[in-house]
């Protein structure tokens, strides 16, 4: 049984967080009823398991760290089989604000997604989004080199068809 | 483009946070709380129709139906499949039958119909929400959306009021044939349709390169552990480059499909529920089946069966995650450990030549002897394999460095030994293979002088370090063999958990050992002379990699050690 006092850490916390929480989530899934719901369960998830963090420091990037687990499974789950995808198209249930760019972010994987997320919006260096997503720096620094990339020629194509 | 590109990046990307999020967050919070009035975030929902429609009309006028169906104004109904009431995926409800189904029999009183002897060509396209219903019947097509339900097999077609849907409504689908059957109210006909299956997905061979901890008995399992791992270098046809990926059946009930990038990360995954029965394990419509007689794996897809055989053991066999598992269910508590920033094993002596190792976390306060005298002590060698987990970036990515090594006295042993600077820093060397530099030769690093064969030579056949300069730290083991009679010995090179360069080598008798060099990875050689008498290693070879494959150089006369049989170097990475 958590204090009163601990409680309310945890709600301010979630609540300072909610922001961030809802990019990544975005990022990931694309859709705001499947962030809503993920997040919410991620949320569920930390406060049971609240007792195995050891400093209260690191909490946003625990909590980051089980709310990108829990995108990446709701994606899982929700993920046509490969090969009878194609055409199925993404639409957005929010307005976004430059949807050529949206559409250019879409050709990207979760996981470019996710590492552009962190490394534009949210400010963490490669070696922290490597730690966060369990991976190598090299193996980042390659994520978001190859997302600029797959960014710029979506965005080039769209412009020339324009 | 006009605008800075990271200017655009960090200001396009994502819409304004709805208030609905952050309400939805606190819910939960409250709801974790266990306060009574928290509710989570809902999501209405909406109540379903059905219609059911006369197959009979479909088959003797088909045509007509298309035209009435063409008015078909499809509006949002129930939740779609997998979702429960607050619009959440329900992961115990996947859905099997999301992709393209074809029409392929048509029954019509009590008979069996070729669908195309009666012109009526239909094919179903299901996603989690809709399914897509094509249809092509006297020269004219049509394509029509609707929601619908699916619960126990049972499909439901949804539609308002007032619309018919070009399909029957209630449908059933059959997991053991992978079918798809629509009848029609009055029972007069049924529309049978089979998944489509892309050729796409017919190719591969499959071997199993790994399992662990036990799911169910069933001689599918081949070994006593709780997840199975298919894994296979596979080829789209369409596709130019080959990618690995796997199939992984875990104790929960799930099969995952894991396809990986070239840079060794996820690119894509999706999972399944499975079963086994007996000799059969089957997932999405699909069906291993083990063959007892001929110990093959039968594939069943559809309407073909392909028969793999079982890898040889020999081929299997992986010594590194054998041992890690081994280790990891002998020493449970050195595993996972909260490893920022640092690392601490602890190491005490009971006699000479015996060392027993404990890790903690380095925020671990208690002081050594409590810690020594409440922890299983591990081998110097165990110990480093329990370590290399945490250099290979699955939960934490720490490095040697960030491992501290501090020795002590344990107060239950009599044995008595100097503590000082050369021996941590020798117990640093065998821990993590950071070298060393002492005067001392028995402890200083490069050994070119006696060393102590029976405690030295035997630990140093794993190390870590970057072989192949790219930055990561990769876990190298030394084994022995395959050969019996020629002496042959192979290096594997391990990145998380995954060989990724292995060679095979042959030379006269001898042993081995990894020596963790400033500018790279050398290898010891001791011949079956020098080992006896001197203890002084007779050659030193560069470990680098070339071309994909592990090359060792003899730094004195320059000259590369040869594989085994002048095989092609990569044999045994196939």
């Amino acid at each position: 049984m958590r204090s009163r006092g601990e409680d309310a850490w945890f709600s301010r916390e979630i609540e300072a967080m909610a922001p961030m929480m809802f990019r990544v989530a975005f990022a990931i899934l694309r859709n705001r009823a499947d962030c809503e719901d993920a997040a919410q369960n991620a949320v569920l998830k930390a406060y049971t398991r609240l007792d195995t963090l050891k400093e209260r420091r690191y909490f946003r990037t625990w909590m980051i760290r089980i709310l990108k687990n829990e995108c990446m499974n709701y994606a899982r789950s929700n993920r046509p089989a490969a090969s009878l995808d194609a055409c199925e198209s993404v639409g957005y249930d929010m307005e976004v604000p430059d949807l050529d760019l949206n559409r250019a972010f879409d050709a990207l994987t979760e996981d470019e997604r996710l590492a552009v997320t962190l490394f534009y919006y949210e400010g963490y260096s490669t070696r922290e989004i490597a730690k966060l997503c369990e991976t190598t720096d090299g193996a980042i620094r390659s994520r978001l080199s190859r997302a600029r990339e797959t960014l710029r020629q979506k965005l080039s194509e769209q412009e020339a068809m324009q | 483009m006009n605008r800075s590109f990271d200017t655009r990046l960090k200001k396009g990307l994502f819409p304004e946070m709805p208030q609905s999020f952050t309400d939805g967050l606190l819910n939960a919070a409250r709801k974790a709380e266990g306060a009574q009035n928290a509710q989570m975030h809902d999501t209405p929902v909406k109540p379903k129709t059905a219609r059911r429609f006369p197959v009979g009309k479909v088959l003797a006028g088909a045509a007509a139906v298309v035209l009435v169906a063409a008015c078909v104004v499809i509006a949002v109904f129930g939740p779609g499949i997998g979702r429960n009431k607050h619009g959440a995926v329900d992961p115990a409800a996947y859905n099997p039958l999301r992709g393209r189904w074809t029409l392929t029999e048509v029954e019509q009183n009590g008979e069996t119909v070729d669908p195309e002897t009666i012109g009526l060509q239909m094919q179903l396209q299901f996603s989690d929400e809709s399914v897509t219903v094509s249809t092509q019947t006297g020269g004219a097509e049509g394509q029509y959306v609707y929601r619908y339900a699916f619960a126990d097999n049972a499909v439901e077609l949804t539609a308002e009021s007032g619309e018919i849907p070009v399909l029957p409504a209630s449908g059933v689908y059959n997991p053991e044939t992978n079918t798809l059957r629509f009848a029609g109210a009055d029972g007069d006909g049924a529309l049978i349709f089979s998944r489509v299956l892309n050729k796409q997905t017919l190719l591969g061979v499959w071997k199993q390169t790994r399992s662990e901890h036990a799911v169910d008995p069933s001689p599918l399992d081949g070994f006593d552990y709780d997840y199975l791992k298919w894994e296979k270098e596979q080829t789209w046809e369409e596709d130019a480059k080959p990618q690995p990926w796997y199939l992984e059946f875990t104790a929960d009930g799930r099969m995952y499909y894991f396809l990986y990038a070239p840079d060794g990360g996820v690119q894509g995954n999706q999972s399944a529920p499975y079963t086994i029965s007996g000799n059969t394990l089957q997932w999405s419509g699909w069906t291993l089946r083990y063959e007892a007689e001929t110990d093959t794996i039968c594939w069943i897809f559809y309407d073909r069966r392909e028969y793999y055989e079982r890898v040889p053991d020999a081929v299997i066999d992986d010594p590194y995650r054998q041992k890690i598992s081994d280790l990891r269910k002998q020493y449970p508590e050195y595993f996972d450990l909260y490893a920022t920033p640092r690392l601490k094993v602890i190491v005490w002596q009971m006699a000479e030549g015996s060392y027993s190792c404990a890790l903690v976390p380095g925020s671990d306060l208690r002081k050594e002897a409590e810690i020594g005298i409440e922890s299983r002590g591990t081998t110097i060698e165990e110990m480093r394999m329990i370590l290399s987990t945490y250099y290979e970036a699955r939960d934490c990515n720490i490095e040697p460095e960030q491992v501290e090594v501090v020795p002590f006295h344990n107060p239950i042993s009599s044995y008595w030994y100097e503590i000082d600077e050369a021996y941590t820093g020798r117990l640093r060397w065998l821990l993590t293979g950071i070298p060393f530099e002492c005067d001392d030769p028995l402890y200083s690093a490069p050994l070119d002088s006696k060393v102590d064969i029976g405690g030295i030579l035997n630990l140093e056949v794993s190390t870590v370090c970057d072989v192949d300069g790219d930055g990561r730290l990769e876990t190298c083991m030394l084994t022995y063999g395959p050969t019996s009679g020629l002496f042959t010995f192979t290096l594997s090179v391990y990145r998380n958990g995954t060989a990724v360069y292995r060679n095979t080598f042959q030379t006269a008798y001898g042993y081995f050992r990894f020596q963790r060099m400033t500018d790279g990875l050398n290898l010891y050689y001791y011949d079956a002379d020098s080992i006896k008498t001197t203890g002084r290693s007779t050659a030193a070879y560069a470990v680098t990699i070339e071309n994909g494959a592990i090359v060792l150089t003899d730094e004195e006369t320059g000259e590369t050690m040869e594989y085994w049989g002048l095989a092609d170097p990569h044999w045994n990475m196939n």
